[in-house]
């Protein structure tokens, strides 16, 4: 199978009087159709990660392909059309639009897809009913649990139908029993839809969902665990 | 992206947070409605004097002795020099600054001279029983007087050729003179000769400067007499006549007067030939600066305005730093980001502006009910909210640009 993914030898540097690296020499790849979890304390450089797999951020040194094209060096706008067109973002903050209704933060990245307004009526519908809370629509993200916000959250990324799902600690604001039946919910849109996911946590048994498990330590991979593979434990190292 | 839908974000925000939008709509408001009512006040000023001067009629030139840079009179027509007998020395250029009735006369064989008045003219006592005041004396000759005043009768007749102590009154001098008395056939004294009044002029509106408002009108051979000035004319009226060019005659009459002056230079005449076209430029020229001035002191308060959504706008942008790393995630560029802060800013400008142009039509009828004329044209009012949307485009240049510069990772990490 080929990498939709792919990290060569990537670090990421800040310069905060001394020079601090947030991951260094990360080498990974991420299969289409890959449930992938990435897990490490507060500090590790799994957000960092995150982000640079997601486009958003940029490494330091290093490569990174998206669909075996080397996008490292392209300017940001050229990053946001990958990004429109391909992946979708899931927040531990939810990051809702507080001044837009529940059907309008969903629409929000068909706008901006370029989708006619005439058509995008029934994407929204067709995805808020698929998470569940299509009786919310006409709510603003106030006037909604948290549970609710996190599904408005997961059917704005999954309106463009993406390749690739990208959930930042998605269980992190919710209780335990809400979190559960939304890592559920995330967890049977790969097997449902195969969406390519990647699933940022602290948390082991969050984490447990995934189909391989990657732990990043002081910014580097320390292991990467396939469930079918557990022969194999150390990969990419 | 496309633009109505950034507008549609733009205003949602806008209305998630009213009471700030408002406050930045406000200022705008008060910007916009001084500017465009202060233009409105000069422009309606302008057009009641050019059409006070179009009474004048447009085929009318006058002629008064003195040079353009020692005028000081006479540009709103009428009655021209109040002085009796010719100008002081030392007020002129140069000794030689009078015309003569025998250059009037001259004048007269210029082609497209349909009739010429040779007007003389000084103060006067006025007497009427026990009433005495102060008016400008006009002596004008019979025949022409009609042509050039520019005004009817209220009552009795013009002057006729054969009429020696008659007089024709303006609107005030028999309003101040008389009261409730009709002045017409009673005797009134003029430096204490007597006269009868046999004709009443109507209102022309024009009562200051020796306008026929607050003049007296003698027969010309009369007022030679009476103000003791045989010689020298103090204004002359030429009516052009039909199928000539006013102006063309007009240069007709200054190239004649120079030859008999003897002026080589024509910046250096002694006399001054004006036109209602050349009254009209010249008012034309004062209320722009007029305008210019108004509408100066006014902008301070659009700048105000815009200095207020440009401080609405940096909130704004700080506010949704957030969400802009959020937009961006979802794949908005710079370039979208950009011009959705700017459409908000621009959403403001216009609404601030329609808003302020309906403020100062308000303003404006409270002024003309005090008499003031003020004039907005829809030319005016498209430019208010057209200045305004500028001026809010301008105010969110800069937090626009800045929104769209923030890399997104910082953007989604701003608390």
């Amino acid at each position: 199978m080929s990498a939709l993914i792919e990290l060569s030898d990537v670090s990421k540097s800040y310069d905060i009087g001394n020079t601090f690296f947030a991951l260094k020499g990360v080498n990974l790849k991420v299969n289409e159709g890959d449930f992938v979890s990435i897990i490490g304390q507060s500090g590790s450089g799994k957000s960092t990660l995150l982000h640079i797999l997601g486009l958003l951020d940029k490494p330091s040194s290093g490569t990174v392909s998206f669909d075996s094209n080397i996008v490292s060096g392209i300017p940001e706008d050229g990053l946001a059309t990958i990004r429109r067109d391909n992946i979708g973002f899931v927040f531990q903050a939810f990051n809702l639009s507080p001044n837009m209704s529940v059907s309008r933060n969903v629409e929000l990245p068909l706008m901006i897809r370029g989708v006619p307004a005439s058509e995008r009526i029934a994407k929204v519908e067709k995805t808020l009913a698929m998470v569940g809370i299509l009786d919310k629509k006409d709510r603003i993200p106030s006037e909604l649990s948290g549970g609710q916000k996190q599904r408005v959250a997961i059917a704005r990324a999954l309106v463009i139908n993406p390749r690739i799902l990208l959930a930042d600690e998605p269980t992190g604001n919710l209780d335990s029993v809400t979190g559960t039946a939304v890592l559920n919910f995330i967890s049977s849109l790969h097997k449902d839809y195969n969406i390519t996911l990647i699933l940022v946590t602290h948390d082991q048994i969050v984490a447990s969902h995934a189909h391989r498990t990657i732990h990043i330590k002081d910014g580097r991979i320390d292991s990467d665990v396939s469930k079918a593979h557990h022969a194999n434990a150390k990969k990419n190292k | 992206m496309n633009i109505q839908d950034l507008a549609s974000i733009a205003l949602d925000t806008l209305r998630h947070r009213s009471l700030r939008s408002w406050l930045a709509i406000l200022g705008i408001i008060i910007g916009v409605a001084a500017v465009v009512t202060l233009i409105a006040i000069s422009f309606g000023v302008s057009d009641s004097i050019n059409s006070r001067l179009n009474t004048l009629g447009t085929n009318i030139i006058t002629i008064s002795p003195g040079g353009q840079s020692s005028q000081r009179s006479g540009i709103l027509g009428g009655g021209g020099f109040e002085f009796s007998g010719p100008p002081p020395s030392g007020f002129q250029n140069r000794e030689e600054s009078v015309i003569t009735f025998s250059e009037a006369d001259s004048l007269r064989n210029i082609p497209g001279v349909n009739s010429l008045d040779a007007q003389v003219s000084g103060r006067g006592q006025i007497e009427y029983g026990s009433k005495t005041s102060s008016s400008t004396i006009v002596g004008t000759e019979p025949r022409e007087f009609p042509k050039n005043v520019g005004v009817n009768l209220t009552e009795g007749r013009f002057l006729e050729s054969s009429d020696i102590y008659t007089a024709i009154i303006g609107a005030s001098v028999a309003n101040r003179t008389f009261g409730d008395t009709d002045p017409m056939n009673k005797q009134i004294k003029i430096n204490n000769m007597s006269f009868r009044v046999v004709g009443v002029l109507n209102a022309s509106g024009v009562s200051s400067f020796g306008g026929s408002d607050s003049s007296i009108y003698i027969p010309q051979k009369t007022a030679k007499t009476l103000l003791n000035q045989t010689k020298n004319v103090n204004k002359i009226v030429v009516m052009v006549a039909d199928g000539y060019n006013t102006q063309d005659v007009a240069n007709s009459i200054k190239s004649e007067l120079e030859t008999l002056h003897s002026i080589a230079d024509p910046t250096k005449d002694d006399f001054t030939v004006t036109t209602a076209l050349s009254m009209q430029s010249t008012i034309a020229a004062m209320t722009n600066i007029l305008t210019l001035f108004l509408g100066g002191i006014a902008s301070v308060a659009l700048i105000v305005g815009g200095i207020g959504t440009a401080n609405t706008m940096f909130m704004s942008v700080l506010e949704q730093t957030r969400q802009i790393g959020v937009y961006k995630s979802l794949g908005m560029t710079g370039k979208d980001v950009m011009t959705l802060f700017i459409l908000e800013a621009c959403i403001i400008g216009t609404v601030g502006g329609v808003l302020g142009v309906l403020l100062s039509i308000a303003i404006s009828s409270i002024i003309t009910s005090f008499g003031l004329p003020v004039d907005i044209t829809p030319a005016l009012a498209i430019f208010g909210i057209a200045f305004s949307a500028v001026v809010g485009i301008i105010s969110g240049l800069i937090p626009a640009r800045n929104a769209s510069s923030i890399p997104p990772v910082e953007a989604l990490r701003y608390e």
